[in-house]
C-alpha cells in the first residue's frame, strides 16, 4: 500500500494544529488561576500551542515546495491485523482479566498469521508451542520473580 | 567528592554483578538483531529494574547500552545488515573482510576496539562529570531553563532532515509534557476528566510505545525476511600485532566518540561516521577503505562505544538526557525516585561512583563475554522476524503494564506506537519528541520559577554569568545551523542546475 507523502503530511499538520488549538482553548480556565503571578499555569501550554500552529503553517509551505513521493507502507495489512489483535487483547484484558490464557491466545493468533509455513496444522502447533513457552517465561519472570499482578 | 573514598563493596554485590552480566548478555543479543538498537533494548528491559536497587538497576541499563553498541557490529559483519544505526559505518569494511573468509578477524577487531572505546568513554565520563557537576551546582532555574532549551535546539537541529517537522516534534513533545496536575497550583491540566491522566502521560508508556511498538510495526514490513549467516571462522580473535595495527585509530575513535557523545542530538551514529572519516583521512592507504581495511572497523566501533560514556555526562551532571537511550535511563532514575543532576553527587556519591566503576567494569565484561559468545549471537541471527515480532510486542506491553500496573498505560503505549509509526514515515523526529516530552516539565518549571522570582523581569537571563554563556552558545549554534542549512540548500540547487 502506498501513501502520498504530501497529502499525509498535510493531514498530520491539520491534526496537530487542531490538537494545539484544543490545548489553547481548554487552557482558558487555567489562565485565571494565580492572578497575582506574572505567569499562570496556562502561559506555557498557550505559548507552545501558538508556536505549534505557526510551525505547522511553515511546514505546510515547505512541504508544498517539495516534490511529491510515495510513502511505501509495506505489508500494511499485517499492521492492521496486529492493531486489531492488540485492541481486542487490551480490551478483553481490561474487561475480563484472565491475562495468561488471553496472552496465549493473542500470541498464538499473531504467530499463526505471521508464519509463512504452508501446513496449517504444523503452523498452529508451532505457534501454540512458542506461545506457551513465552507465557510460561512471563509467568516465571514477571509473575513469580517480580511479583507483577496481571 | 573523592572517588577513592567510595565504598567499593556497594559495587561488588551479587545484584550489581548479576546486573552487569545480564545486561551485557541481553545487550549483545538485542544489538545483534537487525533493526533493534540500544534504545529499544533498554526500553524493553526497563520493567526488570523496578524491583532492583538503584545502583544495580542503572548498571543493568548502561551495560545493555554498552553491549548493544558492540552487538550491532555482529550483524553488520556477518550479515551485511547493521544491527544498530551506529554500526552502519562498520559494515563498509567489516563485510568485505568477512567475505574474504575471515569474519572472526573482523569481529575480533570490532570487539577489541569496542572494549577500548568503552573504557575510554568511562574514563571521559569520570573526568568530565565531577568538574562539570561542581559547576552545575551553582546553576539556578534560569540556567536549567536555558540548558534544557539548548538541548532541544540541538536535537531538533540535528535529528531530522526536515527542520520544521523536527521543531513540530519538539513542540508536540512539550505540549504532551504539560498534561497532568500543575506542580504550582495543583490544577488538573488537559486531563479531560480522566483520573489516569492526573499524574501526566506515563513516560514508560510513551517511550516503549514510540520506540518498541513502532519498531515492531516497522518490522512487519520485513516479516518474511530470513537471514543466512556465515557459520565458519566465527572465532573472534586477533593477534597482538594485528591489534597494534589498529591501535591509533581505536584510540582516536574512542576520543572522538566520547566527545561527540556528550553533545545532545548526536550520539553513537554520527560519532562512528566522524571516526571512520578521520581514520580514512589519516590513513597512508585510504584506497584500502571499503575493501576490508581493519582500521575501518576499529575506528567506528571504538567511537560508538566511546559515545556511550559521553552520552551519560549530561545526564549525570545536569539531569538532561541527550539521546533517546539516555532518556530511557533517566526514566529508570525517576522510577527509583532519584532526579539525576549535580545534587545527587552530594546526596548519593556512592551511587554516582558505583555507576562510574560499574560502567568501566561493564566494558571489560563486554570484552570477555563478547569474545566467547559472538559466534552464538551470529547463529541466532537466523531467528525469523515472524517469531520475533509478536514476542517483542508482547514484552513491550507487559513492560508498560508493570511500570504502574495500569491498563490505561498500555492503551497509551499502543496509541503512541501507531502515531510514531506514521510520524517516522513522514520524517518527523521521534528523538526530538521524546526528549521534549521529558525535558518539558523541567523547562516549564524553571521558566515559571525564574519569572515568578524576578517579578516578570526577563532581563534576569542577561544578568547572570552562566546564563549569558549558555545564551551565547545557543546563539552561535543557531547561526551555525542556519548557515549549514543554507550551504546544503545552495549545494543542492547547484547540483540540480548541473
Amino acid at each position: 500500500m502506498n501513501l502520498s507523502y504530501k497529502i499525509a503530511t498535510y493531514v498530520s499538520l491539520v491534526l496537530m494544529s487542531g490538537l494545539a488549538l484544543v490545548f489553547y482553548f481548554t487552557s482558558s480556565e487555567l489562565a485565571t488561576l494565580q492572578p497575582n503571578q506574572p505567569i499562570s499555569p496556562a502561559t506555557f501550554p498557550r505559548l507552545v500551542s501558538i508556536l505549534l500552529v505557526i510551525t505547522c503553517i511553515i511546514s505546510f509551505f515547505t512541504t508544498m515546495k517539495k516534490e511529491n513521493e510515495e510513502v511505501d507502507l509495506v505489508n500494511f495489512h499485517f499492521v492492521i491485523y496486529t492493531l486489531l489483535a492488540l485492541i481486542l487483547f487490551i480490551m478483553v484484558w481490561q474487561l475480563a482479566g484472565y491475562f495468561y490464557p488471553l496472552s496465549f491466545v493473542f500470541l498464538t493468533v499473531l504467530l499463526y498469521i505471521y508464519s509463512d509455513q504452508e501446513n496449517n496444522v504444523k503452523k498452529l502447533l508451532k505457534s501454540m508451542l512458542i506461545s506457551l513457552i513465552v507465557v510460561l517465561l512471563t509467568y516465571l519472570v514477571f509473575g513469580m520473580l517480580l511479583g507483577v499482578i496481571f | 567528592m573523592d572517588i577513592f573514598g567510595m565504598d567499593f563493596s556497594v559495587l561488588f554485590t551479587w545484584e550489581c554483578l548479576f546486573a552487569i552480566l545480564l545486561g551485557t548478555l541481553y545487550g549483545l543479543f538485542i544489538g545483534a538483531l537487525p533493526g533493534l538498537g540500544a534504545t529499544v533494548g533498554i526500553a524493553l528491559i526497563l520493567p526488570v529494574t523496578y524491583t532492583m536497587e538503584p545502583l544495580s538497576a542503572i548498571l543493568l541499563l548502561v551495560s545493555v547500552y554498552q553491549a548493544a553498541e558492540y552487538g550491532g557490529s555482529i550483524s553488520s559483519i556477518v550479515l551485511g545488515v547493521p544491527g544498530t544505526p551506529a554500526a552502519t559505518a562498520t559494515l563498509l569494511d567489516g563485510l568485505p573482510l568477512a567475505r574474504k573468509g575471515t569474519p572472526g578477524k573482523a569481529l575480533g577487531y570490532s570487539i577489541s576496539a569496542s572494549a577500548v572505546g568503552g573504557v575510554i568513554g568511562a574514563l571521559i565520563l569520570m573526568t568530565l562529570t565531577i568538574p562539570l557537576a561542581s559547576i552545575a551546582v551553582q546553576f539556578g532555574d534560569p540556567e536549567f531553563f536555558l540548558l534544557a532549551t539548548l538541548g532541544l535546539i540541538l536535537v531538533a537541529g540535528l535529528s531530522s532532515k526536515d527542520l520544521p517537522k523536527s521543531v513540530i516534534s519538539v513542540l508536540l513533545g512539550l505540549l504532551l509534557g504539560t498534561i497532568g496536575l500543575d506542580g504550582f497550583t495543583g490544577a488538573a491540566r488537559f486531563t479531560f476528566g480522566s483520573l489516569s491522566l492526573l499524574e501526566g502521560i506515563s513516560m514508560v508508556a510513551i517511550l516503549i510505545g514510540m520506540f518498541a511498538i513502532s519498531e515492531v510495526l516497522f518490522m512487519l514490513g520485513e516479516l518474511r525476511k530470513r537471514y543466512v549467516t556465515e557459520k565458519k571462522n566465527l572465532k573472534t580473535s586477533i593477534t597482538w600485532k594485528e591489534f597494534k595495527s589498529v591501535f591509533k585509530s581505536t584510540i582516536k575513535g574512542s576520543f572522538i566518540g566520547s566527545f561527540v557523545g556528550v553533545l545532545p542530538g548526536l550520539g553513537a551514529g554520527p560519532a562512528s561516521w566522524f571516526s571512520y572519516t578521520e581514520a580514512k583521512r589519516a590513513s597512508k592507504n585510504p584506497e584500502n577503505f571499503g575493501k576490508g581495511e581493519p582500521n575501518g572497523i576499529a575506528a567506528p566501533e571504538a567511537a560508538n562505544n566511546g559515545a556511550v560514556g559521553g552520552a551519560l555526562v549530561p545526564l549525570l551532571t545536569l539531569g538532561i538526557p541527550g539521546s533517546p537511550a539516555t532518556a530511557v535511563i533517566l526514566g529508570a532514575f525517576l522510577i527509583q525516585g532519584i532526579q539525576p543532576g549535580p545534587k545527587v553527587f552530594e546526596s548519593d556519591p556512592d551511587l554516582i561512583y558505583g555507576i562510574f566503576l560499574g560502567f568501566l567494569a561493564a566494558a571489560f565484561v563486554m570484552y570477555f563475554i563478547g569474545k566467547y559468545t559472538t559466534s552464538l549471537w551470529a547463529r541466532m541471527l537466523t531467528m525469523p522476524n515472524f517469531v520475533l515480532t509478536p514476542i517483542i510486542l508482547f514484552i513491550a506491553l507487559i513492560g508498560v503494564y508493570a511500570s504502574h500496573m495500569n491498563i490505561f498505560d498500555v492503551w497509551i503505549a499502543a496509541i503512541a506506537g501507531l502515531v510514531a509509526y506514521f510520524l517516522k514515515k513522514l520524517d518527523f523526529s521521534l528523538p526530538s519528541l521524546i526528549l521534549a516530552f521529558i525535558l518539558g516539565p523541567i523547562i516549564e518549571t524553571s521558566l515559571r520559577r525564574t519569572i515568578s522570582l524576578s517579578g516578570g523581569d526577563l532581563t534576569v537571563f542577561l544578568t547572570r554569568q552562566y546564563s549569558l554563556i549558555i545564551l551565547a552558545i545557543m546563539l552561535l549554534l543557531i547561526i551555525a545551523m542556519i548557515s549549514t542549512s543554507k550551504k546544503q540548500k545552495n549545494r543542492a540547487e547547484n547540483l540540480n542546475l548541473k
